[in-house]
C-alpha cells in the first residue's frame, strides 16, 4: 500500500527559491480560485461506489493504496473518453466481480442481502400483531400460577403454598417435613401437577 | 519476569476453573463452605490477573524487549502514555485486558452481593469463572502476552501508526470493557435460571449491572466515533465497518433490554423475552470480542490475525447452546403474571421498541456476516458497503425516534385516547412547524426532513414532560417551579434521567442527519498560493512545511482560512511516516470547530513540484454529536443515582425467596 506520491515525492523543504516561486505565484494568481473539475467530482462519485478490492472497508475514492489510485485514474480517464457511469462500473465488474461495487447488486444473492432484513421486520411485525391479539383476546381468563417457591423454615421443613387454576381451583398448604412426612391444612390435591409439585418440593428437602 | 506473569495467569486459569466448579457446587450441596472458597476463588483471580497486568505493564514501562509482545507493540521513542496504552493495542494485551477487568468487575459484584442467596451466588460464581476460565485458557496456553522474544532486540517495532493517537487512550478500554462488563448481567440470568430465583430481585439487581454494563459499551462506540472522525480522513464518524457494527449490535439488544426490563419489573410480563435479550447482548459481546481479533472478517481494526478463532467459536457455541437449554428447561417459571390490557399503553409501545431494535440488529447482523455467507455459497465475496446499512439502518432509526416521542405519553396499562390526544397536540405542532421550516430553507431529501422533525417531536414531548411534571409537582407541594422540578428529578430519578438520555440522543440524531445530509464536499489541487472555496469558506495552500519528531516525519501543508474578508486562522492537515511503517502514513486531519459547523480539512497526497490534493468537508453540527453523548451519560448517571428510598438502607425484611438461604 503506497499511497500516491509519498515515496516518489519526498517533500523537498520548501527552500527560499520555492518560497519565492510560492510567492512569485500567490502574487499571479490572486484572484485565482481553484474550482474544482466537474470531472474530478464525477470521478470521486463513482469511486463512492465501488470497494477497493485490496483495502478493508474503504471505497476506491478514499482509499490511500496504489490499486484504488490506479482505478481513480482509470475513472478519470474513461470520463474523459466519454464513458458514463454505467459503462465504467460494468468495466470495474468485469475485471472484478460483483465484490467490487460497494453495495451488493440487487439481483441474484446480492437480493437477499436487501429483502431479508425487511422480511424479518415484517415477520415480527405480524408475530407480535397475533401475540398482541393474542393477548387482548384471552385476557379475561385468571392466569395460571407459576409454581411457587418454597418459603424455608429454620428447622428444615418446607411450607408450601401452592395455588391452581385449572378444571376449578385447587388450594393446598401443606409443610413438608425433612424426614418426608406431609401435613396438610388443605389438601384437595387430586391433580397431578399438585403432586409433582409436592415431589419436587420432597426431593429438593 | 514473563515467566512471573505467565505463572499468574495460568494460576489465576486454574483458580478460575476451581472456582467455576466449586460454585455451582456449593449451590447443589448447599455447601456454605464450599461457596466461601469459591468467592476466595474469585478474589483470588482477580489478584493474579492484577498482578499479570501489573507485570506486563511494568515489562512495557521498562522496554522489556525480551517479551515479543513488548516488542511488537513499543519502542522507546513512544510517548510515555502511548507506551502504556500499547498494552491493549495487540490481541494478547487486549484480551488479558478483557479477562483483568472481568476478574475485577467480578470481584465488585462478590463484595456487592454479601447477603444475596447462596444457591444463587454459587451459580453466578460458576457463570463469571467459566467466562474467566476460557480466556485464561487463551491467555495461558494460545496466545499467551508474555510469550518471549529468541532473540532481544535493541529496539521495538512501535506501534501501529493508526493507533498513534489520544484517541487510543480512551476508546479501546472503554470498548472492551463495555463487551466484558455483559457478562455480569449474562451471569445473573444464568444464575436466576439455575438456582429457580426469578422473582423481581435477579431483575431489579440485574438492571443495574445492565446499565452500566449498557453506558461504558455506548461510551466506547462514541468515542470510537470521534477518534475515526480525527484520524480516518474521509469525512464521517461512521463507516459501517464489521468491526463497529460488532460494537454497536450487543449496545442496540442491551438498549432494547433496559427498556423491556421495565415491563416486567412494573408488570411481571415478558420474563422469556428478556432473558434472551440479556443473553444474546453476551452473545454478540464475544462475537464481538472474536471479530475484533479473530481478522475473521476484513476490517479497518484488523491488526492481527490469529488462531484464536476456532477456540471463539467453540466457546460461543457451548455458551449459546448452554444458556438456551437452560432458558428451555426453565420455560414453566417464566409464565407471565399479568397480560397486556391495551394497545394504547405503555407496554405496547415498548414491545414495538423492541421489535425495532431487533429488527435493526438483524439487519446490521445480516450485513455485516453477508460476505462470508456469499463466500460459502457462491464462491465470491459480495461487498456489503454504507449505502446498504444507511438504507435500511437509517429508516428503523427514524422510526425509533418517533416512538421515543410516542412512549412517554402512554401510561402503563391503559390510555384514554381524549387524555392521550391532549398531550400530542404540542409535540405535533412542534413537528409540524420544524417540517414546513425544512420544507421551505433546507429541502434535502425526505429522509433528512423525516429525522429532524422526528427530532423536534421528541424534543417537545421531553420538554412537556419535564413542564408538566413540574407545575404538578408545584401545585402539590407548594415548591417553586425550579424547585419543584429539582425534586421532581430528584424522587424519580429513573424517569427523568432516562429523559435526560432521550435528549442526548436526540441530539446526537439530528446532528448525524445534519453533518450527513447537509454535507458539503471539494476535492481540489492546488498549487501553493492557489484557494479554493467550500460553503462560504475560503482555503488558501500556503505550500508544505516538514518536520521530524521522534520516530515520526511529518507533513504538513499549510492553509489559511478566511470567511468573506475576514481571516479566521490557519489550519494544517499533515501526513505522519512512523518509523517502520513508512508505507502506512497516518492522516491527521484538521478540524476547525464551530458550533454550527466542522471545517474539516484533509492532506490527500502532493506531486514533486510543490503542489498538493486536499479534501474538504464542511459538516455540519458534528460538535452536537459529542455533546449529545455526554448529556446521554448525564443522565444515566441521574438515572442509576440510588433513590432515596429507606428501604434501601435498612433493608429489615429481605424477601424470603431471595435471601434466605438454607442454615
Amino acid at each position: 500500500m503506497v499511497p500516491r506520491g509519498w515515496t516518489a515525492a519526498p517533500v523537498a523543504a520548501p527552500g527560499r527559491a520555492s518560497l519565492l516561486v510560492g510567492l512569485l505565484l500567490l502574487l499571479l494568481s490572486l484572484p485565482g480560485v481553484a474550482w474544482a473539475d466537474p470531472l474530478d467530482e464525477e470521478a470521486r462519485r463513482i469511486g463512492k461506489g465501488l470497494q477497493c478490492p485490496v483495502c478493508q472497508g474503504a471505497s476506491v475514492a478514499d482509499s490511500p493504496s496504489d490499486l484504488a489510485t490506479q482505478m481513480r485514474a482509470q475513472i478519470r480517464r474513461k470520463l474523459e473518453q466519454g464513458d458514463n457511469e454505467e459503462q465504467i462500473v460494468a468495466y470495474f465488474v468485469e475485471r472484478y466481480g460483483d465484490g467490487v461495487l460497494i453495495s451488493p447488486p440487487r439481483r441474484g444473492l446480492g437480493l437477499a442481502v436487501w429483502l431479508a432484513p425487511i422480511g424479518v421486520l415484517m415477520m415480527g411485525a405480524v408475530v407480535l400483531g397475533l401475540v398482541l391479539r393474542r393477548w387482548l383476546t384471552h385476557r379475561t381468563r385468571p392466569p395460571l400460577e407459576a409454581p411457587t417457591e418454597p418459603a424455608m423454615n429454620r428447622n428444615g421443613s418446607v411450607a408450601v403454598a401452592a395455588t391452581a387454576h385449572s378444571n376449578g381451583s385447587v388450594a393446598l398448604a401443606s409443610t413438608v417435613h425433612l424426614n418426608g412426612s406431609v401435613t396438610s391444612a388443605t389438601a384437595d390435591a387430586s391433580t397431578s401437577r399438585v403432586r409433582d409439585e409436592l415431589d419436587r418440593f420432597r426431593r429438593d428437602a | 519476569m514473563a515467566d512471573f506473569g505467565h505463572i499468574a495467569i495460568v494460576a489465576a486459569f486454574v483458580v478460575a476453573c476451581y472456582a467455576a466448579i466449586v460454585g455451582p457446587l456449593s449451590a447443589h450441596l448447599r455447601a456454605p463452605d464450599l461457596l466461601q472458597s469459591a468467592r476466595n476463588g474469585v478474589y483470588a483471580v482477580a489478584l493474579l490477573l492484577t498482578l499479570a497486568s501489573a507485570t506486563l505493564m511494568a515489562a512495557f514501562v521498562t522496554h522489556d524487549f525480551s517479551i515479543k509482545y513488548v516488542a511488537e507493540h513499543s519502542s522507546r521513542d513512544m510517548p510515555a502514555s502511548l507506551v502504556a496504552a500499547a498494552f491493549y493495542s495487540g490481541q494478547q494485551g487486549s484480551l488479558l485486558y478483557w479477562a483483568w477487568t472481568l476478574s475485577l468487575f467480578s470481584a465488585i459484584v462478590m463484595l456487592q452481593n454479601r447477603r444475596t442467596a447462596r444457591d444463587f451466588m454459587g451459580y453466578l460464581i460458576g457463570t463469571l469463572m467459566v467466562v474467566a476460565g476460557f480466556f485464561g485458557l487463551i491467555l495461558g496456553f494460545v496466545a499467551s502476552p508474555f510469550e518471549k522474544t529468541l532473540i532481544v532486540p535493541a529496539e521495538g517495532l512501535g506501534l501501529n501508526p493508526l493507533l498513534y493517537d489520544s484517541g487510543m487512550l480512551y476508546h479501546p478500554p472503554m470498548l472492551l470493557a463495555g463487551y466484558m462488563s455483559w457478562t455480569i448481567p449474562f451471569a445473573f440470568a444464568v444464575a436466576a435460571l439455575a438456582s429457580r430465583r426469578l422473582d423481581a430481585e435477579w431483575i431489579r439487581a440485574t438492571r443495574r449491572y445492565a446499565l452500566v454494563a449498557w453506558a461504558i459499551l455506548g461510551v466506547g462506540n462514541l468515542l470510537g466515533a470521534w477518534w475515526a472522525y480525527r484520524v480516518l480522513g474521509w469525512g464521517g464518524y461512521w463507516g459501517w465497518d464489521p468491526v463497529e457494527n460488532s460494537a454497536f449490535m450487543p449496545f442496540l439488544v442491551g438498549t432494547a433490554f433496559i427498556h423491556s426490563i421495565m415491563i416486567q419489573e412494573r408488570r411481571g410480563m415478558l420474563k422469556v423475552w428478556n432473558m434472551a435479550l440479556v443473553m444474546v447482548a453476551f452473545y454478540l459481546c464475544i462475537f464481538g470480542t472474536f471479530v475484533v481479533r479473530s481478522g475473521v472478517i476484513s476490517s479497518v481494526h484488523s491488526f492481527a490475525q490469529s488462531s484464536i478463532g476456532p477456540y471463539f467459536l467453540v466457546f460461543l457455541s457451548a455458551a449459546v447452546i448452554g444458556s438456551l437449554a437452560l432458558l428451555w428447561y426453565r420455560l414453566p417459571y417464566l409464565r407471565s403474571d399479568n397480560q397486556l390490557d391495551s394497545m394504547l399503553s405503555r407496554e405496547a409501545s415498548f414491545l414495538m421498541n423492541n421489535l425495532l431494535f431487533v429488527g435493526l440488529v438483524f439487519a446490521i447482523f445480516w450485513g455485516t456476516i453477508f460476505p462470508l455467507v456469499s463466500e460459502a455459497v457462491q464462491g465470491t465475496k459480495i461487498t456489503v458497503g454504507p449505502p446498504f446499512f444507511n438504507q435500511v439502518a437509517g429508516p428503523i432509526m427514524i422510526g425509533l425516534l418517533v416512538l421515543m416521542g410516542i412512549a412517554p405519553l402512554m401510561p402503563w396499562r391503559k390510555a384514554s385516547p381524549d387524555a392521550l390526544l391532549r398531550s400530542f397536540v404540542v409535540p405535533l405542532g412542534a413537528a409540524l412547524v420544524t417540517a414546513t421550516g425544512l420544507l421551505l430553507f433546507a429541502p434535502n431529501g425526505a429522509t433528512a426532513i423525516a429525522s429532524l422533525t422526528a427530532c423536534a417531536f421528541v424534543t417537545a414531548t421531553i420538554a412537556q414532560e419535564f413542564w408538566r411534571g413540574s407545575v404538578a409537582r408545584g401545585q402539590a407541594t407548594g415548591e417553586a417551579l425550579p424547585r419543584a422540578f429539582g425534586s421532581l428529578v430528584r424522587r424519580n430519578n429513573r424517569r427523568y434521567g432516562g429523559y435526560v438520555v432521550h435528549l442526548g440522543v436526540v441530539l446526537m440524531a439530528a446532528a448525524i442527519t445534519a453533518s450527513s445530509m447537509y454535507q458539503l464536499e471539494r476535492t481540489a489541487r492546488l498549487r501553493p498560493g492557489e484557494a479554493l472555496e467550500i460553503g462560504g469558506y475560503r482555503l488558501t495552500y500556503n505550500g508544505l512545511r516538514e518536520r521530524q519528531e521522534p520516530g515520526v516525519r511529518v507533513v504538513e501543508a499549510q492553509l489559511a482560512v478566511q470567511s468573506g474578508n475576514q481571516l479566521l486562522g490557519a489550519v494544517t492537515p499533515d501526513k505522519r511516516f512512523h518509523r517502520n511503517f513508512e508505507r502506512q502514513p497516518s492522516t491527521q486531519v484538521a478540524i476547525r470547530t464551530t458550533p454550527f459547523e466542522d471545517l474539516y480539512v484533509v492532506l490527500a497526497g502532493w506531486d514533486p513540484d510543490g503542489s498538493a490534493s486536499f479534501i474538504v468537508f464542511v459538516n455540519p453540527l458534528v460538535v452536537w454529536l459529542w455533546a449529545g453523548g455526554v448529556i446521554a451519560l448525564l443522565g444515566t448517571f441521574v438515572a442509576m443515582w440510588p433513590a432515596p428510598r429507606p428501604r434501601a438502607v435498612t433493608a429489615p425484611a429481605p424477601s424470603p425467596a431471595f435471601a434466605v438461604g438454607r442454615a
